[in-house]
């Protein structure tokens, strides 16, 4: 129970005079950049739990929800088709490096040429810039797939659906997982940043503007939207990924042992 | 006059490879194997280490397309892997899928097949005959090495082969699991009344455990001997390994083995 | 045969079979990459692809090489390199030290990890509107918000190398009475020396991504601001040779990683080339 407690006082010191800091620090604070701590949490309440998470905060989370679903759903069937062929791979693999080596915001001005102003400019931003992490990771997972196990899935003669959702997609799987981290990641920058560069609502739009404006208690506000948005979806995926993977972490932690 | 077998060994042929050669550019590895095994027997296929046993096991279960030559297998052309055959690989912690279970992995390769019931009554059945009656729900890498290659056992089994290809089972466990195992074959090859071919580098295991045992040279690789062994049934680690004959034969393959050996490294 | 004569014979096959996959498989590498330039500029010039969006190929390639003669070029890929570099000298300064910290002591480890938790997974980018409300369109807008985007990557990386060093090797230094400094040389960096190029290499392309995208939306100098200048006055060819050009920047700085970590890593099992 002391242990407890000590391990508590621990994690907790920290933050908390973080925040005491900042809150006492900027309690009387009149320089219009660091305007108090209480009057940015008093705009989050009034923008961010009003009517404003409806046209603004939830259009911004489907539109990423919808990106990161493509990029990360398509980087895995294509890494899949590429990862069975060695000679596919051999032929895409040059134009992949390029391909993934441009920074994914520097495709925003064709993806507005392309689709205007509107969701379907942001989703296909995150589709095509945050793609990559989880193609090039299930590439290299599908390709690392035991000598051994191949072997046993043509010898029992398993039929290619077994092959593929019972055997190759499992062995891949925390590769394909550390890719989609990334990937997750990149889709989170890439909402945000296409809100900004052209967009008339959503989050990021939101905190540009207001900085355009410069109404500073709302940039304040905006920046810890984003912050909490990238905060919740990495916890939700690092849940889906514990489970997912909870064979791995058994095994891993065997093999430490032995 | 020793009984040769208490189960039944026909002479009917139910595997038969003809002329195998195996080379990879200018390199030969198998240099024209010949032989057939007939139902109902164990056949130990013995060869010094780099003797090539992968590789033709490989070609045998139609794994690897074989240079020249063919491997016949119920009077049938070995092409792809044939459906009455199951491999045991030799290591078991590669061939069982560590993200299912135990049962999973056995029913993996004959899921589908057969009715939900039926399913899982061919699962328990094979589970149980290798020992490893409710240790179904466990993960393979929460057993011992063993009981994992009790476990691929199991799978080979649940498949209802008429032949089953073993490729070194045991070479990764220890001495007292592996005589375990050795008589948990030769127990089960009864019980299924499977024709076995077990691939080993261990003399004294191939001498123990076959009716018949083919010496292979070193690479590149052919049949040099062919013995059988006329060891009473059922065997017993300590009555059998007594017997002259068991020296006289486990000699004879020794001989042959080191004769490949020096003759390789010449 | 001997077998040592079989040995060679064999090694020998497969590794000029093995050669000449290769030289097959690059090949067909390139093969793609002419065949999709190739429709590219039937498409663009038959009209099939959107003009709006699409220049030719031949004119985006024409236009890159009048661009890699020219200083403007030059001067904003100095300016975006600038400033991921200063970036990342930064966060191995800040990120060593800390990340040497949380992963040699408990202590440090359970203070700092709600913090870092929470402050890890925010988007760099999200910081972009206050940074520029403070520093306006600067070099030092853009290096802290590239500081901010890969000290984490980098630090991450850092405490796994930290707890790698294991009490073994240390009680291995102390018997044999190493000094501090032969210490550190002989088993710290050669432990951490792994994990922290794994680190740099997230953080250099994190980077560059960060720099561009203050250039491109905070509206400071470099390869960013080019590709949205061009964009604005519609010069589609410059606007794709731009970004191609941060393609071909990011391609250099993987293989300025993979030239470097060779020497350095000689002797880890990432760097080692089975031999047959």
């Amino acid at each position: 129970m002391r242990t407890l407690f000590k391990d508590m006082g621990l994690l907790l010191w920290l933050p908390i005079t973080i925040l005491l800091a900042w809150w006492f620090g900027s309690a009387n604070s009149t320089s219009i950049y660091f305007p108090p701590l209480e009057l940015i949490l008093e705009t989050f309440a009034r923008d961010w739990l009003g009517p404003r998470f409806v046209t603004d905060a939830l259009p911004s989370i489907g539109k990423f929800l919808v990106g990161f679903g493509i990029a990360a759903a398509g980087g895995v069937f294509l890494g899949m088709l590429i990862g069975l062929s060695r000679r596919l791979n051999a032929a895409l693999d040059p134009l992949i490096q390029f391909l993934r080596a441009i920074p994914p915001p520097a495709i925003l001005p064709i993806a507005l040429l392309l689709f205007g102003i509107g969701a379907s400019m942001n989703i296909a931003v995150i589709a095509l810039g945050a793609i990559w992490p989880a193609l090039l990771n299930t590439i290299d997972g599908v390709r690392a797939l035991d000598l051994q196990v191949i072997d046993m899935t043509k010898s029992y003669r398993l039929s290619p659906a077994k092959r593929i959702f019972k055997v190759l997609l499992p062995a891949a799987s925390p590769q394909i997982f550390a890719g989609l981290r990334v990937t997750l990641q990149m889709s989170i920058i890439l909402i945000v940043v296409s809100e900004m560069f052209a967009s008339t609502s959503g989050i990021g739009f939101y905190v540009l503007n207001s900085q355009q404006l410069f109404a500073v208690p709302e940039t304040w506000a905006g920046t810890i939207v984003l912050g909490l948005l990238g905060y919740v979806a990495t916890l939700v995926f690092v849940l889906i990924e514990r489970r997912v993977l909870a064979w791995h972490r058994g095994m891993y932690n065997s093999l430490e042992k032995a | 006059m020793i009984p040769l077998s208490t189960s039944t060994i026909s002479t009917e042929t139910i595997m038969a490879v003809e002329g195998l050669r195996k080379s990879y550019g200018e390199a030969q590895i198998l240099d024209g194997i010949d032989f057939t095994v007939n139902k109902g027997e164990f056949v130990c296929i013995v060869g010094p280490s780099g003797s090539g046993k992968t590789t033709l096991l490989r070609c045998i279960a139609g794994l690897q397309a074989p240079t020249e030559g063919k491997t016949m297998f119920e009077g049938v052309e070995v092409t792809e892997p044939p459906a009455k055959l199951a491999v045991v690989f030799q290591d078991y912690s590669r061939s069982l899928l560590p993200w299912m279970t135990v049962q999973e992995n056995v029913m993996l390769p004959i899921e589908g097949r057969f009715p939900k019931e039926e399913l899982a009554e061919r699962v328990k059945k094979a589970l149980v005959s290798v020992g490893l009656a409710g240790k179904g729900k466990l993960y393979p890498w929460q057993m011992s090495g063993g009981m994992q290659q009790r476990a691929a056992i199991a799978r080979g089994l649940a498949y209802n082969p008429d032949v089953l290809l073993m490729d070194e089972p045991f070479a990764a466990v220890d001495a007292q699991t592996r005589v375990e195992l050795e008589d948990l074959v030769l127990r089960l090859r009864d019980e299924y009344n499977t024709t076995v071919l077990f691939v080993t580098h261990d003399i004294d295991e191939a001498v123990y455990l076959a009716d018949r045992v083919l010496v292979l040279s070193g690479a590149p690789t052919s049949v040099t001997e062919n013995i059988e062994t006329l060891l009473p049934n059922p065997r017993n680690q300590i009555e059998t390994k007594r017997l002259e004959r068991y020296s006289e034969v486990r000699a004879r393959v020794m001989g042959l083995i080191q004769a490949a050996k020096s003759h390789a490294s010449i | 045969m001997s077998a040592s004569a079989f040995g060679f014979s064999l090694g020998k096959a497969v590794s000029s079979q093995r050669r000449r996959a290769r030289f097959a498989e690059s090949m067909w590498g390139l093969g793609t990459v002419v065949f999709v330039l190739l429709l590219w500029e039937i498409l663009s010039r038959t009209g099939m692809l959107p003009t709006i969006a699409f220049p030719s190929a031949s004119d985006v390639l024409l236009r890159l090489v009048s661009l890699l003669a020219s200083a403007t070029f030059w001067t904003a890929v100095g300016n975006t390199l600038s400033a991921a570099a200063i970036g990342l000298v930064i966060v191995l300064v800040i990120g060593l030290p800390f990340g040497m910290a949380i992963g040699r002591s408990r202590w440090v480890e359970r203070s700092t990890l709600l913090t870092f938790e929470f402050l890890k997974p925010i988007p760099p980018v999200a910081l972009l509107p206050l940074v520029l409300l403070f520093w306006g369109p600067s070099l030092t807008m853009k290096v802290f918000l590239v500081t901010m985007g890969a000290l984490w990557p980098f630090m991450v990386q850092v405490v796994y190398g930290a707890r790698e060093l294991d009490s073994t090797q240390l009680d291995l230094a102390r018997s044999y009475r190493l000094s501090r400094w032969r210490t550190i040389r002989q088993i710290f960096l050669p432990t951490l020396l792994p994990f922290g190029m794994t680190g740099m290499r997230v953080a250099a392309s994190i980077a560059v991504i960060v720099a561009v995208v203050a250039e491109l939306i905070g509206g400071a100098t470099g390869m960013g601001q080019e590709i949205a200048m061009a964009q604005n006055s519609a010069d589609l060819p410059t606007m794709y040779a731009y970004i191609f050009a941060t393609g071909l920047l990011g391609l250099a700085i993987n293989g300025v990683f993979n030239l470097i970590s060779k020497p350095l890593l000689f002797w880890h099992p990432s760097q080692r080339t089975k031999e047959h």
